[in-house]
């Protein structure tokens, strides 16, 4: 169902970890945006985000979303500081949703 | 057809259940109490002297027997038992006069105990509010094309017939049952023949092709100004194959009475699958819930839609594909869509019960917690509430909503100091325990929460050493954290965790906080509301309780080891920890005196 996950190199381990953390209709939901999730991987890695697996484990709606969407609530923040702080500690990117 | 005045019966009928479910858990604590009582009178009439031990003035609550006369004999009689000697002793006569008295309060107490049984008994029978909400869901969606199964009538009809004669009249009464069957089977013949079947949730509902000609499908998009052609040849071909024109139709023209566009070049596979996926019924169901939820001066719908997109199961009901055919499925390779709109329904109308009514602003944050299954979902914000967890902070974040272990990762987070951490980020009760042991070898190495704490903006957050598993921090990954901070994993009888495994251990905590030994412990150990502390060993005092309250309703409790047991269940301790722990029990109860109960 999420195997496309794959394709950003999201390895077999943490694709266990997403579908164990997260019920089947988000799940659902996350393989229908398969192209958007993969743009919004892809922007993130190039940002310098290194907790992806964490987000995607424990945040998979910051990939249901539209990958405008996403960088429009990004663009409210200082990108640098902001990808400093959620790699120190992934739970705060809920600030982006404020 | 009288749609207002029966959701006015139905609401009637939940406030009346509701009035019963609090007269229930009156009941079963009262039940409780003579059940307790019941032990001690019986101990008296085995053994008169223990009536020293009585407490008049709270027997009297339950008898009318104790008459100030009685109590003044009674009086006597124990003031003889405490100074017999020689010159003064209890006499036979007095003796059976005790046996008598304390023997017609028993059966006094029997009768109580019977007819509160028969109270609790005849509540029970009620129906619980959750299948009331889904009948008024129902009611007010019949005019969307919804409908009502046989079974929604006839559960429909036991409601309304209590009303009869006072809010309804029989003739009003008649015309509901034949509109509403008049109306659902309308609906049925004209709609999703997939809703029929309310109880299918197992059942994986497939798609039949319809192959629609591709010309109407152009027009009918471009009707509502969408560009057939601009989609992927999957999509094309699913719309083609799948697409209930008079479904597509009605989606996309409730889309535009409501100026709700969708960016197809951001959105086509929530697009494709709305309208092949999705029915009329449900896509007004959500917008005019959103509209409801809308607390917002100048709602703009388009953008709160795009985030109820994000979920796209929440516009799908119950398991659904496509049939299989050459292309493959749904526009990824999975093989069927778990449906989240029943889930989102249950769990929308248990939070506006609750009080919670930013739904659309946690749609927006944590859409995902909204098509958690219901009965999880409702336990997990039990638990919050238990622990008096502001509905604030749970909304602040919602994907605490998601967490297997909830309230153990929060007794964990008490235990190793820092609780306000976690209400500052309270997604993190969905963290595993490998965070938890770093900050423990963190404390180990000296270090304080003021070395560990970092303050952004109104967030305090931990250094990445410790909340990011891939770095191993302080030595520690997935699998040995348990070793690396030497816990010691105390010895109890199986047969408490046998016990308590089958529990959800979720509260309400009832009978807890009368049992003598939760009682004392409250008394020498608490700290404040969330803490004991052992000599310096803080313990989640919300674990015990919840624990505590288990082992007595399962008549486990009631030891110094079942206390012990509760106290050190999932904590994370050190042999000394739980040594020191061990000495306070012991020294607290005593261990010489019994605390049965």
């Amino acid at each position: 169902m999420i195997d496309f996950l794959k394709k950003t190199n999201i390895n077999e381990d943490i694709l266990i970890e997403i579908i164990k953390n997260n019920n089947p209709s988000a799940l659902s939901s996350l393989s229908i945006n398969e192209d958007e999730c993969i743009k919004i991987i892809n922007y993130m890695k190039e940002i310098g985000f290194t907790c992806i697996d964490e987000l995607l484990i424990n945040r998979i709606d910051l990939f249901l979303s539209s990958f405008d969407k996403f960088i429009k609530k990004l663009s409210k923040f200082n990108i640098p500081v902001l990808v400093q702080l959620v790699n120190t500690d992934y739970a705060t990117i809920d600030i982006i949703n404020e | 057809m009288g749609k207002n005045k029966i959701i006015e019966l139905l609401q009637k009928e939940i406030n009346h259940i509701s009035e019963n479910n609090k007269e229930i858990s009156k009941l079963e604590i009262e039940k409780n109490q003579l059940k307790k009582l019941l032990i001690e009178l019986q101990k008296i009439v085995n053994t008169p002297k223990s009536i020293v031990d009585l407490n008049l003035e709270e027997l009297s609550k339950y008898t009318s027997k104790i008459t100030e006369e009685v109590k003044e004999k009674i009086n006597f009689y124990r003031f003889i038992f405490e100074n017999a000697n020689d010159l003064i002793s209890i006499t036979e006569e007095q003796i059976n006069y005790i046996k008598n008295l304390i023997s017609n309060i028993i059966n006094e107490i029997n009768d109580k105990l019977d007819k509160i049984g028969n109270q609790i008994e005849q509540n029970k029978r009620m129906k619980e509010t959750d299948e009331i909400n889904e009948l008024i869901t129902k009611v007010s969606g019949l005019d969307a094309n919804d409908y009502f199964s046989a079974k929604d009538i006839e559960e429909l009809r036991k409601i309304l017939d209590k009303y009869i004669g006072t809010d309804l009249s029989i003739e009003e009464y008649i015309e509901i049952i034949i509109n509403l069957t008049n109306s659902s089977i309308a609906n049925i013949t004209k709609g999703d023949v997939s809703l029929i079947d309310d109880n299918n949730d197992e059942k994986i509902e497939e798609l039949l092709e319809v192959n629609n000609n591709e010309e109407d499908i152009i027009n009918l998009l471009k009707e509502y100004n969408y560009n057939f052609n601009v989609l992927k040849d999957k999509n094309k071909e699913l719309i083609i194959k799948f697409g209930s024109m008079i479904n597509m139709s009605s989606i996309l023209s409730i889309l535009q009475e409501n100026n709700i566009r969708i960016d197809i070049s951001s959105r086509e596979n929530q697009f494709v699958t709305l309208l092949t996926l999705s029915t009329p019924q449900i896509v007004n169901t959500i917008i005019e819930n959103i509209k409801i939820d809308s607390k917002e001066e100048g709602l703009i719908l388009n953008q709160v839609f795009d985030n109820y997109l994000d979920e796209i199961s929440l516009f799908i009901k119950g398991k659904r594909t496509y049939k299989k055919t050459g292309i493959g499925g749904p526009p990824s390779d999975k093989k069927y869509m778990v449906g989240g709109f029943e889930h989102y329904i249950k769990n929308r109308e248990f939070l506006l019960n609750k009080g919670v009514s930013n739904i659309n602003d946690i749609m927006k944050k944590c859409s995902s917690s909204m098509v958690i299954a219901h009965n999880t979902f409702a336990l997990k914000f039990k638990g919050f509430e238990l622990y008096n967890i502001p509905v604030e902070t749970i909304s602040s974040t919602f994907s605490c909503m998601k967490a297997p272990e909830p309230l153990t990762m929060l007794d964990h987070f008490i235990e190793v100091g820092c609780f306000d951490y976690v209400l500052s980020n309270f997604s993190k009760v969905t963290v595993g325990n490998s965070m938890i042991y770093r900050i423990i070898k963190a404390k180990q190495e000296g270090l304080t929460n003021n070395d560990l704490y970092k303050k952004f903006d109104k967030k305090v957050v931990l250094p990445s050493n410790i909340t990011v598993d891939k770095f191993n921090g302080y030595g520690i990954n997935k699998t040995n954290g348990s070793t690396v901070i030497g816990q010691y994993h105390p010895d109890f009888s199986p047969k408490y965790n046998e016990i308590i495994m089958q529990e959800d251990n979720f509260g309400p905590l009832v009978l807890v906080y009368n049992d003598s030994f939760i009682k004392r412990l409250e008394e020498m150990c608490k700290e404040d509301d969330y803490r004991y502390n052992f000599n310096g060993v803080i313990i989640s005092r919300f674990k015990v309780l919840r624990y505590y309250e288990t082992m007595i309703k399962k008549s486990i409790a009631g030891t110094v080891d079942s206390i012990m047991y509760a106290v050190c269940k999932d904590s994370i301790l050190t042999e000394e920890q739980y040594k020191t722990i061990k000495n306070c029990v012991d020294k607290i109860f005593n261990p010489g005196r019994s605390y049965r109960i």
